[in-house]
């Protein structure tokens, strides 16, 4: 599968720069801002491949980041070393999914959009409610605290780690048979099933395996945060990280979440000082995006080519 | 416990309130008849008009029963143009482009009440939304009693549109197949943006009212699309005793775990019965029965 072309060679430069980037004293700024690339590829990576690839428009992927980012939290309470916390937290975060799976995989297109929504929505209010100790200063809408410190050059390698082995998982499962039925599924579920494909199958692992790197990247970006609240791990912002940089990429692309991150950790930065304006400014662009170019900035490249 | 007063007046208070619950979800519920596609921003519009009837208020002094003179045909006009020059365009996409730029306009929307409205909670206050009616001991604003009466109203009026007028009867033929409508001569197109145009009025009524009984933040908008969706699932779409059975339990779910867990606990309910719903009838909905 991975022969020595022209194409790969650059990507191993690229990595191996990417790799002693940190040990170049280059000061943390620039480590933040390629950590939150990382992050925010990989969780543009897996909600294209399940909305763009198999047609699953979930709305509630921040389900899943709260999940892990709670699971996290308390683990590190419990006195756990964190890197067996951030595994246990993907783990959780696709277990939550595997169960919710059977009910919102039965219902279709729209239905499991609202579907997911419906979810996050009702995990927003649950954790902001949930208050299992005596102490107000931790759980309920105050949140709970991260109780690690692990430095940003050591998130950074395993945040690229992750990046590295997501990047890996796509290109298999979009060249395996198990990714021509997902593409079939969003196609025509009716007739994939009728062609052999176990549309629920194939609908379930995704989901799962989409979870689980959601859960793990957000566990890793939560423990540089240093602080879990209900507001912010489910909140809309994660869901319109990754559908911004989706359709700026162009959905259901390979290249597309390369490029949409990049811009939208840009963007972000150029946004950060019109607090405000910022959801509205990245609202208005995945509007005109949409209509105007549908298939983002892959799409304009393959149509050119 | 809860003394027994107060869990029969939540229950009377569920049932008032369903009535308007049963508007919000027709309006999404025509939506979703036509043009197949969930408007997520449709909550966001209805605190649209809860915010101009604020506006209205506040500032020019307006009723905000009487700023719906305006509100009425604005909201009419966003609908009629959101259609003909955004959604429509995004329909021939994909079936998934709809989604994205209605979650898109509902985001914005959202941004925009929390800069020109600031985030506190805010109600219309007028001097009839204050009295409450005495049955002792259970004591009833007066301002449920108008929503159920004016939904009753919105509603009966809304099925004698469909019943008798062309367009309504245009509406409901390109609801049950809008290919077929096409055929008979229908322009799909217009009856389309018709459709969203009624729907974001249905909104304008809704909201003033919703405005005049509850408090509302830049946010609830998402707490009403719930409940707008929970009504269409259970209620079906088209169906106005559906609708109405549907507000009713979506507004017995608000009033009951209010008064029996904390009003926290409200939307958390309200979404179980919208997931119970979805897993019961998705599939029915889909087939249109």
């Amino acid at each position: 599968m991975i022969g020595i072309t022209p194409r790969n060679a650059m990507l191993a430069i690229l990595l191996a720069l990417l790799v002693i980037f940190p040990l170049l004293n280059v000061g943390t700024y620039w480590l933040f801002i390629l950590f939150l690339y990382f992050i925010y590829f990989v969780l543009t990576s897996m909600w294209n491949l399940l909305a763009g690839y198999s047609g699953l428009v979930s709305l509630g992927q921040p389900s899943f980041i709260g999940i892990a980012a709670y699971t996290l939290g308390v683990l590190l309470m419990a006195g756990l070393p964190p890197y067996l916390c951030i595994i246990i937290s993907g783990v959780t975060a696709a277990a939550f999914c595997f169960l919710i799976s059977f009910p919102l995989l039965r219902m279709r297109g729209i239905f499991f959009a609202i579907g997911t929504l419906t979810i996050s929505e009702a995990l927003r209010v649950f954790f902001t409610n949930f208050k299992p100790t005596e102490e107000t200063a931790i759980w309920g809408g105050a949140g709970i605290p991260i109780l690690a410190r692990v430095s940003l050059t050591e998130l950074y390698y395993i945040a690229l780690f992750i990046c590295v082995i997501s990047i890996f998982l796509l290109r298999y499962i979009l060249n395996s048979k198990f990714g021509l039925g997902l593409m079939a599924i969003r196609d025509n579920e009716t007739a994939a099933y009728s062609c052999g494909v176990n549309s629920f199958k194939c609908k379930l692992y995704v989901f799962v395996i989409v979870s689980f790197f959601t859960g793990i990247i957000a566990s890793i970006f939560y423990l540089f945060q240093g602080h879990v609240e209900p507001f912010s791990v489910f909140g809309i912002s994660w869901t319109m990280i990754m559908l911004i940089a989706a359709v700026i990429g162009g959905i259901g692309t390979f290249e597309g979440p390369f490029i949409g991150a990049a811009i939208v950790v840009f963007l972000h930065q150029m946004l950060a000082k019109f607090a405000g304006l910022s959801l509205i400014i990245e609202g208005i662009i995945i509007l005109v995006i949409i209509l105007i170019a549908p298939k983002g900035i892959m799409g304009v490249i393959k149509r050119k080519a | 416990m809860v003394p027994f007063e107060v869990l029969v007046g939540s229950i009377i208070l569920g049932i008032l309130l369903g009535g308007l619950y049963a508007v919000i979800g027709l309006g999404l519920s025509l939506t979703f008849g036509v043009m197949k596609i969930v408007n997520l921003a449709h909550g966001d519009f209805l605190v649209l008009n809860c915010y101009l009837a604020y506006s209205c208020m506040s500032i020019l002094g307006i009723d905000p029963v009487i700023s719906l003179l305006f509100l009425v045909p604005a909201m009419f006009a966003i609908g009629f143009v959101l259609q003909k020059f955004m959604l429509e365009r995004s329909l021939r996409i994909d079936p998934n482009a709809p989604l994205l730029v209605t979650f898109s306009i509902s985001i914005i929307l959202q941004n925009l009440f929390l800069l020109i409205w600031t985030p506190y909670s805010r109600g219309l206050i007028t001097s009839y939304s204050l009295i409450s009616l005495k049955f002792e001991p259970i004591r009833i604003p007066l301002i449920y009693l108008i929503d159920l009466i004016v939904a009753l109203i919105i509603v009966f009026a809304l099925r004698a549109f469909l019943k008798r007028t062309y367009l309504g009867i245009a509406i409901r033929a390109s609801s049950q197949s809008w290919k077929a409508a096409h055929l008979v001569g229908i322009d799909t197109l217009k009856v389309r943006a018709f459709a969203l145009g009624l729907a974001l009025i249905l909104s304008a009524l809704s909201g003033v009212f919703i405005g005049l009984t509850l408090p509302f933040t830049p946010t609830s908008g998402v707490n009403y699309l719930l409940i707008a969706f929970g009504v269409l699932m259970i209620g079906g779409v088209g169906s106005m005793i559906g609708s109405i059975v549907g507000g009713v339990i979506m507004g017995l779910t608000q009033t009951l775990s209010g008064v029996l867990l904390g009003a926290g606990w409200q939307i958390f309910f309200s979404c179980i019965v919208i997931i119970i719903a979805l897993l019961i009838r998705s599939e029915r909905i889909v087939k249109g029965r």
